[in-house]
């Protein structure tokens, strides 16, 4: 699973950067798309605009997946990819700041995997980040290739 | 003047037995007039409402009961007029009682004519609706008043609907925006003192973490602060809640946290109320943790949880032999963000109180509390009461 990609969907640099370092910290050693926007995640997901061309079937082994996005949000993300028979099954993980709970509520009825809330704390971070690869990436077994 | 002389007696006796009819009425005025106006005849109500006896009127034409304009454009002439070609005219108008002061009256005025079609004279039944009138106008008057009150009542819940919203928004922005920047600032203070810890000396490092340290309180604040939001905001469930099992499931989750913690806890059994189970919590929650707090130096620590029965009523209480406060500051007690101790003595962000407040009073009852310094404080709260049938 090791060169599975993540896809991590994330407008602040910022956070990527942590996020980045979190997974280095906890030899996550896959390599990371980081998707900047909505429409960016959809595009490398389905192969299209920038991504045109790209293999869809090589799904990432995790979403890593905002919620506050530009242009398109992550629960607007999260349903389409879920309403695709391509990406139906891809694990994503909701990974944000909001512990809201009309957050929470949306991303499970749309089929979210799991719901991770960024801690403040940098080591808790770290600690989450690893615990997450951990599962997703060795734990987890992937759902079969999706029928095209 | 001249007529079939049987009908002229059948008129006679006619009138005879409406004056015997209606010369005990009171409240209406019943008369009648000769073909000209003049009047014929009066009863007991007319000298009532009209303030001429018999004597004074029989003979004068009606027209003085009409205010002098309308008598001015021949109005009395018109009325009998119009009450000759129609058969009856019924209207409302202002009248002159004997005495110059007017009223408005209800009159009905009624041809009476001869077999032969003649006409004989005009029968008048009229009432003072001065009285019906102006209680109508009143009662129009608390309608409008009432609608008015109505309308400012739904712009006043159109404008807690917004602040709702507002709030709402408010609270979802604050969620996802505010806390971002704080992980930034411990993040990158972490890098620091991983990737160039070996650069700085002990102060350096001591500053980086105290950034640490105050983005991550804030952190809680925040957290805190939604939580708060979060009770006002949240809707009202109600179901049979068991507080003492409540209690003691709180406890044990506190015992699991500081399992090295000695703490007596003592809950009274069977303690049911009728309320949102989730804000009971949130509120019950606040509570026992504080008094897990403020015992911490205590050997042993003693907390209880119970109720008092009296009148009918149940006043809850969550005792403990902590670290008390002060009663003169017990007025900030429940205030957002108001602390009695400094963080360095006991750890928080001074918002459970308010939260445990907040709570209590969308439950619609009241918390009060009562404390010495050094000896220990008590919590008191009451939810709105019972049905009968619940108890």
């Amino acid at each position: 699973m090791a060169d599975k990609t993540i896809l991590l969907v994330e407008d602040n640099s910022d956070d990527e950067k942590l996020t980045l370092r979190a997974f280095k910290k906890k030899n996550i050693m896959n390599p990371v798309v980081v998707a900047r926007d909505g429409v960016a995640a959809l595009d490398y997901l389905f192969g299209t605009g920038a991504y045109a061309g790209r293999n869809v079937a090589d799904l990432p082994a995790l979403v890593l997946l905002d919620l506050k996005l530009p242009k398109l949000g992550g629960l607007e993300v999260l349903k389409l990819v879920r309403a695709d028979s391509r990406t139906r099954y891809v694990p994503v993980v909701v990974l944000t700041s909001s512990k809201e709970e009309q957050d929470l509520a949306a991303s499970y009825d749309l089929g979210v995997n799991s719901y991770i809330r960024k801690p403040v704390d940098f080591e808790e971070f770290v600690e989450v980040a690893g615990t997450l690869g951990l599962y997703w990436l060795l734990c987890n077994q992937s759902p079969p290739a999706p029928r095209m | 003047m001249t007529g079939p002389g049987l009908a002229e007696e059948a008129l006679r006796d006619s009138e005879e037995k409406y004056r015997m009819l209606v010369d005990g009425i009171q409240d209406h005025a019943i008369f009648m007039l000769d073909p000209q106006g003049n009047v014929l005849s009066w009863n007991a109500g007319a000298e009532r409402i009209k303030g001429y006896t018999a004597g004074q009127i029989i003979g004068r034409n009606f027209a003085c009961f009409f205010p002098p304009e309308d008598v001015e454009r021949g109005r009395p002439h018109e009325v009998l007029r119009m009450t000759a070609a129609s058969g009856r005219h019924v209207e409302q108008g202002m009248r002159l009682r004997k005495d110059g002061s007017r009223f408005l009256a209800d009159v009905t005025f009624t041809a009476l004519r001869d077999p032969a079609g003649k006409l004989r004279g005009f029968s008048e039944f009229s009432h003072d609706i001065s009285a019906r009138k102006e209680a109508e106008a009143q009662l129009l008057q608390k309608v409008e008043e009432l609608s008015r009150a109505n309308r400012e009542l739904g712009q006043f819940a159109d404008g807690a609907a917004a602040a709702n919203m507002e709030l709402e928004a408010f609270a979802y922005s604050v969620s996802h925006d505010l806390r971002a920047p704080l992980r930034s600032l411990d993040g990158f203070s972490q890098v620091l003192l991983e990737d160039y810890g070996d650069k700085l000396d002990d102060e350096g490092r001591d500053s980086l973490n105290r950034i640490r340290a105050a983005s991550q309180r804030m952190g809680l604040l925040i957290d805190d602060m939604l939580s708060l939001s979060q009770v006002t905001r949240r809707e009202i469930v109600p179901a049979r809640v068991d507080l003492s099992r409540m209690a003691v499931e709180i406890v044990a989750e506190l015992r699991q946290r500081e399992p090295q913690r000695q703490v007596e806890f003592i809950a009274a059994p069977g303690l049911i109320a009728t309320t949102d189970p989730e804000l009971m919590r949130i509120a019950l929650v606040n509570l026992l943790g504080n008094a897990w707090k403020f015992t911490g130096g205590r050997a042993p620590a003693r907390i209880e949880f119970g109720a008092a029965e009296e009148e009918g009523r149940r006043d809850y209480f969550v005792t403990d032999n902590g670290v008390g406060f002060d009663m003169a500051y017990a007025g900030k007690l429940f205030g957002a963000f108001q602390r009695m101790h400094s963080t360095a003595e006991f750890e928080g962000t001074g918002i459970g109180l308010a939260t445990v407040q907040r709570v209590i009073h969308r439950l619609g009852g009241e918390v009060w509390a009562k404390a010495v310094p050094d000896h220990g404080a008590t919590f008191n709260f009451r939810l709105m009461p019972e049905p009968a049938h619940d108890q």
